[in-house]
């Protein structure tokens, strides 16, 4: 008995691990000299920036049995929000903005879903299309340029020393995500929600307050990923986010979390994430049409969550 | 065809599950047009004995004859055919169906390939008014109906394949008194038809009212098969407690302080679906207060309205003085009232964790400084927890879902163990865990009586109750209706027996 408990800890840690190597071996092969260089590291560092925070937040909604699929409206809104925002305001207050513009659509998220009663599901479904309809109106579709140079250098396309800001933020995200997570009473709750919810309602845990913090923290860092998209791209539209909801999604799973709730870690969600910038960057050097790369990801990505899912289907 | 041929007449019949033997030769017989109670407690081995009946289970020697012709049965398809039906507890309706629907599922009479729904109807209304019945409306969904009138709607499905013999399995336990009274008007009917009835139920006055044979089972044996007209319940709870063992009430080192002030007064509970009427009862310190009632009698209920799971429409809780009626989950946590759920695997413990996370489920922000959690204070304190609840573990991070039921009850006791709230409710907390494991929750339970606290103890086996309990209040339809007191009363599981079932 302690053998098998033993063999599955290890096995579901492992299959994170087994995924990034094969993707990163498999493209090393496949694009010698141009993969694995210290410019093309950095460059998907930058790239996956964007996917990586938005991710720590669907760990959070994953782990408690939720899903939110209406991450890229709340990305595109606040891409929009901050920009329009840095033309009056200094880049502490947009940004400040731009973060409770996430607050508010991932708590309406939240209370549609705990007082209305409607699954996570069908609560995103409906405001993802809301949140992007919203979008698309606030500046009729029009880009909106940002000329602030701080912002864009501590939030986009600056460097540290040598290290890319946007990766560092990422880090910052994962390791905040990561204490509370494993260290707060909020993070032992969300775990117990999605392990067992009529367990934690009978163990005195207030299940929607959990289950309402959890998608609201998941709007706050789809709308941090916005804040880095439009600081990267030195402006905002409201095409940001708009493909990213499978590439969280898959990266969460692929990074050990349980699709059906209860158990994971922020750290794999970074792993995971890294997989699938792995995946962006390389399909691209390859040189297949976006056509081609389309097919190529979304068969990969399938293969590595059935790889991640198989392994907990067979205890 | 002789006159005394029996409807289903079973020999000596043997079943073992590895080194378990739970029938040890059970032999009985049913006569067309009767209907014979079946009774036994727990383990006792009814089910076990009815699923070989119904093909669901092989015997492992004796014999099994209808109509007077011995019969093999491999499966529950072969049991149909041999024109046995039987109904289970859990109804098998669809709710989405229509009660037409429901009747024909799987059997639908075809008109090529689609379904004849017109000779459904048909079929349906002709049964309906065979069986006398004119208030259920066959296009009607079945989820719509009351519980009464699908138990109905079951019994016919089952009664369309024209058994010989129908085996109904606790019909009763969640039904009104009026329901009841109906489903036993329909019983009787069917008796009149010739039909053999298996009524298994936990009620000796409903066994009293409607049967003409009452068959105990005790511990794999027949300890009684009479005719209901010469029994009294007395003689039947003694068949089922067998013979009585001497009172071995587990010795508490501290007894309840009947003069302090209660720790626990409610007062005429009562809640919106009429489960809980009234219920009135006070816990004082390092009291264990028992509640016996049968299955639907509002003991769930009452544990739920005081923790704050369900709302109570009328009456006071009050902890200590103070009004706590109708608070939430979370805030009785915190204020000194927890609860252990009836269902161990859905609602006792998330077995994909590991003990350490089951254990301090409902007390992490103990642990925090800062906002942090002390993981080191934490393991020390989970393992502590194991040694002082002698949890069978490899470690404080193994998953729960790998230990024993016992064990497994363990853990969820450690949760309110760690929290000593002042007043501690379990429902049912014996239920499927081995003898050894339920010694060791008779010691837990005290131990947390002998700190002060108070402890309302809800259980289905009596003799658990006899062996923890100060006083054990009896509950029927919401209420109490009757106390036994240790020391000035018997306090045993046959009193216990005669009380609930007489009152």
């Amino acid at each position: 008995m302690q053998r098998q408990s033993f063999k599955d800890i290890n096995l579901s840690k492992f299959i994170v691990y087994i995924s990034f190597f094969i993707v990163l071996i498999g493209f090393s092969i496949l694009l010698p000299g141009k993969f694995l260089t210290v410019n093309n590291i950095l460059n998907i560092l930058r790239q996956t920036a964007m996917i990586s925070v938005a991710a720590v937040g669907m760990t959070f909604a994953i782990t408690a049995g939720q899903i939110d699929l209406s991450t890229g409206g709340v990305t595109a809104i606040t891409a929009l929000v901050t920009a329009l925002m840095l033309q009056r305001f200094p880049t502490v207050i947009a940004v400040l903005i731009g973060v409770g513009v996430g607050f508010i659509c991932g708590a309406l998220n939240g209370i549609l879903l705990t007082k209305c009663r409607i699954p996570a599901f069908i609560v995103t479904l409906g405001t993802s299309s809301v949140y992007v309809g919203f979008a698309r109106s606030l500046t009729n579709l029009e880009a909106v340029t940002i000329t602030n140079e701080t912002f864009n250098h501590y939030f986009g396309s600056g460097n540290i020393g040598f290290i890319p800001t946007l990766f560092l933020w990422t880090v910052v995200i994962t390791v905040i995500g990561q204490y509370v997570y494993k260290k707060t009473p909020f993070g032992r709750a969300v775990l117990a929600v999605g392990g067992s919810e009529s367990a934690a309602r009978y163990s005195g845990i207030n299940t929607d307050k959990i289950k309402f913090w959890a998608m609201t923290i998941c709007g706050i860092t789809a709308a941090f990923s916005g804040i880095l998209y439009s600081a990267r791209m030195h402006g905002a539209r409201y095409t940001y986010g708009e493909n990213d909801s499978m590439n969280i999604i898959a990266a969460v799973v692929i990074g050990g979390t349980s699709f059906s709730g209860g158990k994971g870690t922020v750290f794999g969600t970074l792993l995971g994430s890294l997989v699938i910038g792995m995946l962006n960057n390389g399909l691209l050097l390859l040189g297949l049409s976006v056509n081609a790369q389309m097919i190529a990801r979304g068969i990969v990505i399938v293969l590595a969550v059935s790889l991640s899912l198989r392994e907990k289907l067979s205890n | 065809m002789l006159k005394d041929e029996y409807a289903l007449e079973l020999k000596d019949i043997y079943k073992s599950f590895y080194q378990n033997q739970v029938l040890k030769g059970v032999s009985l017989n049913v006569e067309k047009g009767m209907i014979m109670g079946l009774l036994g407690g727990n383990g006792a081995g009814k089910s076990t004995l009815m699923k070989i009946v119904n093909g669901i289970y092989a015997k492992d020697s004796g014999a099994i004859f209808i109509g007077g012709k011995e019969i093999e049965l491999h499966n529950a398809q072969d049991a149909k055919r041999q024109g046995i039906a039987m109904v289970y507890q859990e109804l098998s309706l669809v709710p989405t169906l229509t009660v037409v629907q429901n009747l024909f599922l799987n059997a639908e009479p075809c008109n090529g390939l689609s379904i004849d729904e017109k000779m459904c109807l048909k079929q349906a209304k002709e049964a309906f008014e065979d069986f006398g019945i004119n208030d259920i409306d066959p296009n009607a969904v079945a989820g719509d109906l009351p519980i009464g009138k699908k138990q109905l709607i079951e019994i016919i499905k089952a009664m369309l394949k024209n058994p010989q013999v129908l085996i109904l399995d606790e019909p009763t336990a969640s039904l009104t008194q009026y329901e009841i009274g109906l489903l036993f008007e329909f019983i009787r009917k069917l008796k009149e038809r010739g039909i053999a009835i298996i009524l298994i139920s936990h009620h000796m006055k409903e066994i009293v009212e409607i049967c003409d044979r009452a068959v105990i089972l005790f511990n794999g044996t027949v300890a009684l098969n009479a005719e209901v007209k010469s029994l009294t319940i007395p003689d039947m709870v003694e068949a089922m407690v067998g013979r009585e063992v001497q009172e071995d009430y587990v010795k508490r080192e501290k007894k309840a302080d009947y003069n302090a002030e209660p720790l626990l007064c409610v007062k005429d509970l009562e809640n919106s679906d009429g489960k809980l009427n009234g219920a009135c009862f006070t816990i004082y310190p390092g009291e264990v207060v028992g509640i016996a009632g049968l299955m639907g009698s509002g003991r769930t209920e009452l544990i739920k309205c005081i923790y704050g799971l369900m709302k109570p429409k009328k009456g006071s809780v009050t902890l200590r003085g103070k009004k706590i009626t109708g608070q939430k989950p979370w805030v009785s946590v915190d204020t000194g009232v927890f609860m252990i759920p009836e269902d161990r695997r859905k609602s006792g413990i998330i077995d994909i964790h590991s003990v350490k996370m089951n254990l301090f489920l409902s007390a992490w922000k103990h642990f925090t400084k800062g906002g942090w959690i002390q993981d080191k204070k934490a393991d020390e304190e989970a393992k502590k927890l194991i040694e002082k609840l002698d949890i069978k573990t490899t470690g404080i991070g193994q998953e729960v879902k790998n230990l024993s039921g016992g064990n497994q009850q363990k853990v969820v006791f450690g949760k309110s163990v760690f929290l000593h709230p002042d007043i501690l409710m379990l429902d049912d907390p014996t239920v499927g865990v081995d003898v050894e494991a339920k010694d060791g929750i008779c010691r837990i339970i005290s131990a947390i009586a002998d700190t002060g606290s108070g402890v309302l103890l809800v259980s289905s086996e009596f003799d658990h109750l006899a062996r923890v309990c100060d006083r054990v209040l009896i509950m029927k339809q919401g209420r109490m209706v009757g106390e036994l007191k240790r020391g000035k009363d018997k306090l045993s599981e046959s009193s216990l027996l005669v009380a609930v079932q007489g009152a």
